[in-house]
């Protein structure tokens, strides 16, 4: 597939060593976590907000076979096609199948992860179908030919000036790089879009089962648009955006916006229940389609660890204080979903073989944990997925590297077991570090221990243990 | 009180003259410390590796070691942690040791934590004059809720005064294994942590965790800077001492 | 009660949007100035009875401007009346005249003062385009259909009776103008939805 989570290592190496990728992401990230400590300190009771929102999420993933049986029920009922896509494939084939069978070859996109997740743009590509994006940064993604570096804000890495370049290249129009000016071009080329596709395609945030509601969040009134103005209306979600009730939709407002961008409400919340015109509008309805994508969502369901990861509402926040996230940018990541939740996504979905190393991109700071609006023990997933690569890498017969770092951790554990061989490697280290050491400091260890005295001095070995100097005391006491 | 003393893989290893401050302060506060030679490691480094079997191993010996103190001190936030928030996810499945860690952790205080629910933040004193950076390491604030007790202590030293952001500054960069793993990531979080340090205008810098402090202090020594680096117990004795770090 | 209806006003107002509050014989005249703040542009009306009782439409026509009327198909003489072909290219044309309008005025079902949201209910399931394509939005809203929260009010809207009656994309919470920070995290407004949004809420 196109996701880079392979490569994610030197690519967050190549990101760490770019100071304008730290700048941008900083800046971007420091102003939302600061909009949303503001609206998390003005709202009343924002701490049981969580819990509520926390307790609404984990009473949906823990009977999810139900409300989506429901739902389906539900939404046929209204007269609407539910599909059921396993893999990101299918989803790619069921949603091209309805827009052949219905001739159309223009599509608007809502903003939808989902289906930055299956490959939606692409696949529909490859079948002379045109699929355009209709989130302004996400049409400006477009327009660049590169992917999303942030899940609410997909165009943050770059600069007004970048845009501009994009925009006048290909809309052959001269613009300035004044975000109103270039907004305002956007604005009127998808305007003639929204007017004229055949079909809208959109994500969900939410699905209601007992109404069968499903629930856009949004800001700029494009989604609105997607889901109203062309005849054909598709949403591919994934099967963790079904909730049980209607009634549990305020408890997730309450904090999305609020920990997303430090809104109050978001400025347009659609609740598409069924299809929309029909009899009362005196045009035939609009055909609606939903899409419920696995995609490996059964199976981390069924892990009891890792299900807690389908709590998420795809607020964005975590990615906003982590300073790994701040400091690489979202390309790095080189998947859907970017930061800290997309550091245990990836390797779930993908397979722990595709995307190894990110887990163990984090220091383990805990400030995710600490914004996440429906309280994921993020720290503790990424530890438990570093566990079981440790497990499958020790599984595999040819691994030098692995080999060698589960050498040094069980060699560790040996010289822990007695104050004796503490001592005796104490001396040693003392001894062997000797021609080391500059100013009682060491600037330069050999490989791998390089990787510290890279940028950091290294302390000298004291040549004697704690224990040591314990027992004499105590034998002098 | 009596008081048995964990002394932390990292200090009986690398910063002895840390641990042996902290002995020495508890012993100044009035109580008696004992220490078991076999017990060192709470296996968190194991565990953060993704090394579970190893982990529970030493997790496991220190659970037995310390099965029959009363109170146990540990001068590092991050153990600390360890014990009280993860024991129970490394020993899942298992409820025997699950309830022998939780129990543990019943016993089990960090230093600054301790120092000030036992009464004795009435028994520091002595001069400082300087204006002290304390960097709140992560898993001391975030995992054990340990956010004021530091604070507390050292403003009972004369002349001692707190610079640096009100608010919890992002992590060091230090994360364990991350450190190396991740060395560009680790060495830009230790960049901006060492300008934040510069910008505070502080005389010193102190923690509760020498994980952080040796990352800090490798990065501060590399940029020329000369801002003794000290952990906590090496302040609180109010004696002045040069710190374990040059 | 006068807090909900200050409290609406001044989240609407956070929210980007202009609020003002007016007894219902002053409905008319508000609206005319605001029409007349896009002038030579057709003014939009969405179903709406405090519309039909504000007497708007003649009063716009009195000043030379130009109107367009809700969407109403099956009206006798309507385009559904003629066969689904000929009811489908009415609503293209209504679309693109609408999409030309210089102002959308749209009534609200409820007003929600914590969060200064209107809730748009489109019976026609039409999404209720009006309040959405023109790049000025004007919403009509009843003083004591104002609740305190969103919690207060969905029980009502998760309803069977409302859920049915709302098909398609025609339950919209709207919180001011459409905005957007995608570039350099600089707020523009009016990205697809309209650029400037009005409450005017009726005592």
């Amino acid at each position: 597939m196109r996701f880079t989570t392979a490569a994610f290592a030197s690519a967050a190496r190549k990101a760490a060593r770019d100071p304008r990728i730290r700048e941008v992401f900083t800046r971007a990230g420091t102003r939302l976590i600061e909009n949303r400590d503001a609206a998390y300190a003005e709202a009343p009771g924002m701490d049981l907000a969580r819990d509520a929102a926390r307790e609404v999420r984990q009473k949906g993933i823990d009977d999810l076979q139900r409300w989506i049986s429901v739902l389906e029920d539900r939404l046929t009922d209204q007269g609407a096609k539910v599909h059921h896509a396993v893999t990101a494939r299918d989803a790619c084939h069921i949603i091209a199948g309805i827009l052949n069978r219905a001739g159309i070859r223009d599509v608007i996109k809502g903003k939808s992860m989902a289906t930055e997740e299956v490959g939606l743009n692409e696949f529909l590509q490859s079948q002379g179908i045109d699929a355009v994006e209709t989130d302004l940064g996400e049409y400006i993604v477009q327009l660049a030919g590169s992917a999303p570096s942030h899940i609410v804000g997909p165009a943050f890495h770059m600069t007004r000036a970048d845009v501009r370049a994009i925009m006048e290249r290909r809309l052959g129009e001269r613009l300035s790089d004044d975000p109103e000016d270039l907004t305002r071009a956007a604005r009127t080329v998808l305007r003639g879009k929204f007017l004229s596709a055949g079909a809208g395609i959109t994500g969900a945030n939410f699905i209601a089962a007992d109404t069968g509601t499903i629930v856009l969040v949004e800001n700029e009134g494009n989604a609105r648009m997607t889901a109203t103005l062309p005849r054909v209306h598709i949403v591919l979600a994934g099967i963790d955006k079904v909730i049980p009730s209607f009634s549990d939709i305020p408890t997730l407002l309450r904090v999305l916006s609020r920990s997303a961008t430090g809104q109050g409400m978001p400025v347009y919340v659609s609740f598409v229940t069924g299809p929309g015109r029909g009899p009362l509008s005196g045009l035939p309805p609009k055909d609606l389609h939903v899409v419920l994508l696995d995609n490996g969502r059964s199976r981390i369901l069924a892990d009891p660890v890792f299900r807690e990861v389908l709590l998420c509402i795809r607020c964005g926040s975590c990615l906003n204080i982590c300073p790994v996230y701040r400091t690489i940018g979202g390309h790095a990541y080189g998947f859907a979903y970017q930061g800290p939740i997309g550091s245990v996504l990836a390797p779930l979905i993908l397979g722990l073989e595709s995307a190894a190393a990110l887990p163990f991109a984090s220091s383990l700071c805990g400030a995710c944990r600490e914004v996440c609006p429906v309280r994921i023990d993020l720290p503790r997933l990424l530890v438990e997925l570093r566990s079981r690569v440790v497990e499958k890498k020790s599984k595999r017969r040819f691994d030098p590297a692995g080999a060698v770092e589960a050498g040094l951790i069980r060699a560790a554990g040996w010289l822990m077991e007695t104050s004796s061989r503490r001592g005796r490697f104490s001396r040693l280290a003392r001894a062997v570090s000797r021609p080391l050491v500059r100013d009682g400091r060491i600037r330069r260890l050999p490989y791998p221990l390089s990787k510290w005295t890279r940028s950091r001095d290294f302390p000298r070995p004291p040549g004697r243990t704690f224990s040591a100097w314990w027992e004499k005391r105590d034998r002098h006491a | 009180m009596n008081i048995t003393f964990f002394c932390t893989c990292l200090l009986e290893n690398l910063f002895p003259g840390v641990a042996k401050a902290a002995v020495e302060l508890l012993e100044t506060f009035g109580h008696r410390v004992r220490y078991h030679a076999e017990e060192i490691c709470c296996g968190q480094m194991a565990f953060n590796a993704g090394y579970r079997p190893e982990a529970k191993k030493l997790a496991a010996h220190l659970i037995a070691c310390l099965a029959d103190d009363e109170i146990i001190v540990t001068p590092s936030g991050s153990c600390a942690a360890m014990v009280r928030r993860h024991y129970a996810d490394l020993f899942r499945g298992d409820a025997a040791m699950v309830d022998d860690a939780a129990e543990l952790g019943k016993r089990l205080f960090e230093l600054s934590e301790f120092l000030v629910a036992f009464g004795d933040l009435g028994k520091v004193h002595g001069d400082l004059n300087a204006r002290v950076y304390f960097h709140q390491s992560c898993h001391l604030t975030r995992e054990l809720g340990v956010t004021d007790q530091p604070s507390m202590l050292l403003s009972k030293l004369k002349g001692a005064s707190l610079v640096g952001p009100e608010r919890q500054a992002p992590c060091c960069g230090f994360g364990g294994a991350f450190s190396v793993k991740f060395p560009e990531i680790s060495s830009v979080l230790l960049g901006d942590k060492a300008a934040e340090i510069a910008l505070s205008g502080a005389d010193l810098v102190a923690a509760c965790d020498m994980g952080c402090l040796m990352h800090i202090w490798g990065g501060l020594r590399r940029r020329g800077s000369t801002v003794p680096v000290y952990h906590l117990a090496e302040i609180l004795t109010g004696r002045g001492e040069a710190p374990s770090l040059p | 009660m006068p807090e909900r209806l200050d409290s609406m006003l001044a989240s609407w107002e956070r929210a980007g949007g202009r609020g003002i509050a007016t007894p219902v014989d002053g409905l008319g005249p508000i609206l005319t100035t605001l029409a007349g703040e896009a002038p030579g542009q057709t003014v939009a009306l969405g179903e709406s009875t405090l519309l039909r009782r504000s007497g708007i439409e003649d009063l716009l026509a009195g000043r030379g401007m130009r109107v367009l009327p809700p969407f109403r198909p099956i009206a006798a003489g309507g385009p559904a009346a003629r066969g689904a072909d000929a009811a489908h290219s009415e609503w293209k044309a209504y679309v693109e005249t609408l999409a030309g309008a210089g102002i959308g005025i749209t009534e609200a079902l409820y007003g929600i003062a914590e969060t200064g949201t209107v809730v748009l209910f489109d019976r026609l399931g039409l999404g209720d385009p009006v309040s959405l394509l023109p790049p000025v939005h004007v919403a009509l809203l009843q003083v004591d259909r104002i609740v305190d929260r969103f919690e207060d009010l969905a029980p009502v809207l998760g309803s069977e009776k409302h859920v049915t009656l709302s098909p398609g994309n025609s339950m919209v919470l709207v919180t001011g103008p459409s905005r957007t920070a995608d570039i350099e995290q600089v707020l523009v407004l009016g990205v697809h939805g309209p650029r400037v949004a009005h409450l005017v809420i009726v005592t």
